[in-house]
């Protein structure tokens, strides 16, 4: 019988579940039995940054857009569309492609245990033939026509672009009409393969259910061994952000941006989780909403409130991005430089600090409220190397010191770069 | 499942409750009821974000977001709705509950407590709105305005209703006009606000762990400094059963993806006997993945990327949204009219009733798992005068037979047919 460890959060008044199958697949419980709803997530370790890898002593080179092809593609069984197996107990189910995973998920009232069979068969069995995905070619380059369109996503795509030189995260995630041409069953068969094995994946249930039956359940269908991934690779990249700005004239009202700051990938001897959590509360303290900054540059008409700072870390790879709209972007990007400078040389204020630690952790322990989003801050904090827990907890016991010297790193501004949105024709 | 309450605190204001210890958040809101073709929009709309601006002892955006992260990153934020031909206007507030904060500090109650005193105790001065703070909300809302263009999606849906709607209410923006926002004053804005403040109807929304003891404590402060004056009831939406004829429309824009949009009359609000009829009727047509929208049209057919219908409950009109390529407009138009026609002849199946039947259950269910899905719930159910709440609904749900959804189904009627087409401008 498998080991079911349990971790406990006195301060969240939480607890959860987890154990290891001997095929290296690792799963979580998040009881939330006072909800109606149950959420489980199956996610693997393989997103759009993911294209070059050597699996069995080969070294594979493939075409933008691959992982979140697959994704499309996985739902499509010999004996029809798993979509419809969900639908048919009023299960909601969906999935999504990020640079760094793919998550297959649903949410039901009812009948949880039909529907995670469907939800791991589906995902451990790869169906593909030549017509499926000829005409799946129609669907994608359909909501690459619709990305296009959007601005948000054109800036993001602009600012990785300036940013990184090589990385394969300057490449858009559902790639291009052109890159998935290139598509066919060999290939998807291939990185099913390599990334959708127990070992390089998490399943992550939140909500209500008996957890060892769903260890007895994954035991059952899912493959006995998994594949070892020899290595990924994602392109040199030098301090530097590539490009200083990139512009682009689109169908918007007034002029959006995201401007970015690159960090130092995440050293070996470095958690990922600490990392991210200090990386997000420097944002915060940079220009959150009880910043100094937000204040003057809100008061001066040259942002709004859709105004939002993130950290974005990936393999090899880290940064911090800021977007918005502003009548004047390369204003904004100027008092953030400057802003970074004065923090370096003064430090951060201790009110301030302590103000964006409780919000974020008021807002993990929100967002730990829904089955869904604590699943996937669940399954974000597992790949980061910890739990939604450890993540509350690092954000409780950060030190100004360590923002501080985050943001050092960017007094450079030739580690920064921004895209801009601009109206047609002005 | 939640004992939903409903209690009379003045003439005209309603607290609308769920006190219960389910969640780890608990959600408020007050909002301010008005007829959305009498009110003076752009004013109504205003005034709740210059309110968040400020208030005695927190007057600034760095000292309220300041005692918002202290109250371990509580949100509060100014909204503007419209259902059905209801002009909602107000503040929405959640905020993790104390069990979780550790240090015993009264979260939600401080909480109200800001919330009150932004709604009664705004920075003034001589007697109106500060200068300011008022110019930059106009701004922000001229942008706010203009940026509805850029979401092209929901834009089709919005432009659709504007033309469907032009001689009702309905048809009018939430907002108001561009001109009408520019032209606000901080006087006049004060002086419209201190009249909704003694007329409008005002429906508060509380879910969470507070008591009704402890409810009508911390919102009977804020009932008693209200205004004395006459306050609006009841707004009622006209609502047009059949549409006369099938108009449409075709306008282009600079962008790579056609939007194809529907307006359809049904007649069938919150009130009706049918309503539960109209909702699975939704579901089958184009509210989930089952249904035919989703499965024939874009999936089977591929003529879509997205394809999905919704119901307005307190107008009684629903609407279909796609996104084509340019050229599939005709083809995608007919398919799309092709279902509706084959659900009105009968053409829907129990196998496809019952799947719709129970996403529709699993929604509803969910929806008692989160403050804020309830909090939208009941507003809507408040101010379009329906009866019940979602465990009544829930119960008709599961009565529901076929016969009644085709019903529902023969009660739409299309109205106007709008193609925002993507032009070769794009590059």
């Amino acid at each position: 019988m498998t080991e079911i460890r349990t971790i406990e959060a006195p301060q969240l008044h939480d607890t959860m579940y987890t154990a290891q199958l001997e095929n290296g697949l690792t799963l979580f419980y998040l009881p939330r039995e006072n909800l109606s709803k149950t959420f489980a997530v199956f996610a693997t370790n393989f997103g759009s940054v993911d294209s070059c890898f050597t699996v069995d002593g080969v070294r594979h080179h493939t075409t933008a857009g691959i992982a979140h092809f697959l994704e499309h593609k996985m739902f499509e069984e010999e004996d029809g569309n798993a979509l419809q197996k969900f639908t048919r107990t009023g299960a909601q189910p969906n999935a999504f492609t990020s640079h760094t995973m793919t998550a297959y998920h649903f949410t039901c009232t009812d009948r949880f245990e039909e529907n995670l069979n469907t939800l791991l068969r589906f995902v451990s069995t790869p169906y593909f033939t030549d017509e499926n995905v000829e005409k799946e070619k129609g669907i994608i380059g359909q909501e690459i026509g619709m990305l296009d369109d959007t601005p948000g996503w054109q800036a993001y795509v602009g600012i990785l672009q300036g940013l990184y030189a090589n990385h394969t995260v300057r490449v858009s995630i559902a790639g291009s009409v052109q890159s998935i041409s290139v598509i066919d069953p060999a290939t998807l068969y291939l990185c099913h393969k390599a990334f959708y094995s127990p070992s390089n994946m998490v399943l992550t249930v939140c909500g209500t259910c008996d957890f060892e039956q769903v260890i007895r359940t994954a035991e059952r269908i899912l493959p006995k061994e998994s594949t070892r991934i020899a290595s990924r690779e994602y392109g040199e990249e030098t301090r530097f952000a590539a490009q200083d700005e990139m512009v682009r004239e689109m169908a918007v009202s007034q002029p959006l941006f995201m401007a970015g700051w690159k960090d130092l990938p995440v050293g070996a001897d470095e958690s990922m989780l600490h990392r991210r959590v200090a990386g997000e509360l420097a944002a915060q303290c940079l220009c959150g909403e009880s910043s100094p900054l937000y204040a003057r540059l809100y008061a001066a008409g040259l942002i709004n409130r859709t105004l939002s700072a993130d950290y974005f870390l990936f393999p090899e790879g880290a940064c911090m991005l800021i977007d918005g709209e502003s009548r004047d972007p390369q204003a904004v990007r100027a008092a953030i430089q400057e802003e970074i400078g004065r923090i370096a040389r003064e430090g951060v204020e201790e009110t301030l600090f302590e103000r964006v630690k409780r919000a974020t952790y008021g807002s993990i322990v929100r967002r730990s409220d829904d089955p869904s989003e604590a699943g996937r801050l669940q399954t974000e904090a597992f790949f980061s190397g910890g739990t939604l827990f450890d993540y509350a907890r690092l954000c409780r016991e950060m030190t100004s010191d360590e923002i501080v010297r985050l943001l050092g790193r960017y007094t450079d501004p030739r580690v920064s770069s921004i895209a801009v949105i601009r109206p047609q024709g002005k | 499942m939640n004992q939903f309450k409903q209690i009379r605190l003045a003439d005209g204001v309603r607290l609308n409750y769920i006190s219960t210890e389910r969640f780890r958040t608990s959600a408020i809101s007050v909002a301010f009821v008005l007829p959305l073709a009498e009110a003076d929009r752009a004013r109504a709309a205003l005034a709740p974000f210059v309110l968040r601006r400020g208030c005695e002892g927190v007057p600034d955006m760095t000292a309220v977001s300041g005692k918002l992260s202290e109250l371990y990153g509580a949100r509060m934020e100014a909204f503007v709705r419209k259902r059905g031909e209801v002009l909602l206007t107000g503040l929405i507030s959640d905020v993790i509950d104390e069990r979780f904060a550790g240090d015993g500090e009264p979260l939600t109650r401080q909480t109200v407590e800001l919330m009150c005193r932004m709604l009664l105790h705004p920075v003034t001065e001589n007697g109106a709105f500060l200068q300011k703070y008022v110019e930059s909300e106009k701004n922000n809302m001229v942008q706010r305005i203009q940026a509805r263009k850029n979401d092209k999606r929901a834009w089709a849906v919005r432009r659709m209703f504007e033309l469907m709607c032009a001689e009702e209410a309905y048809g009018l923006s939430e907002y108001g006009e561009i001109e009408a926002v520019q032209a606000v004053e901080p006087s006049d804005l004060y002086a419209y606000y201190q009249w909704m403040l003694a007329h409008a109807g005002m429906e508060i929304f509380y879910c969470g762990s507070l008591k009704e003891d402890q409810l009508r404590e911390v919102f009977g402060a804020l009932t008693e400094q209200l205004p004395q004056g006459d306050r609006i009831r009841t707004v009622h939406s006209e609502i047009r059963r059949r549409a006369d004829e099938v108009r449409t429309v075709i306008e282009e824009e600079p962008v790579t993806q056609g939007k194809l949009t529907i307006g359809l009359r049904t007649g069938i609000t919150a009130q009706d006997e049918l309503y539960p009829a109209m909702v699975l009727f939704n579901a089958c047509f184009g509210g989930s993945t089952a249904s035919r929208l989703f499965l024939g049209v874009r999936e089977t057919l591929s003529l879509c990327y997205y394809a999905s219908s919704q119901t307005d409950k307190t107008k009684g009109v629903m609407s279909v949204s796609s996104g084509i390529e340019n050229a599939n407009y005709e083809r995608a138009r007919d398919e799309i009219l092709r279902e509706l026609k084959d659900m009105q002849d009968g053409g829907i199946t129990e196998q496809e009733l019952e799947t719709a039947r129970r996403s529709v259950l699993s929604s509803l269910r969910s929806m008692q798992d989160s403050p804020l899905s309830m909090e939208q719930f009941y507003q809507t159910q408040a101010v379009g005068g329906a009866p019940g709440g979602l465990d009544e609904l829930t119960a008709r749900i599961e009565r529901t037979t076929r016969e009644q959804v085709t019903l529902a189904a023969q009660s739409a009627s299309v109205d106007t047919i709008y193609f925002l087409k993507g032009g070769a401008a794009h590059d």
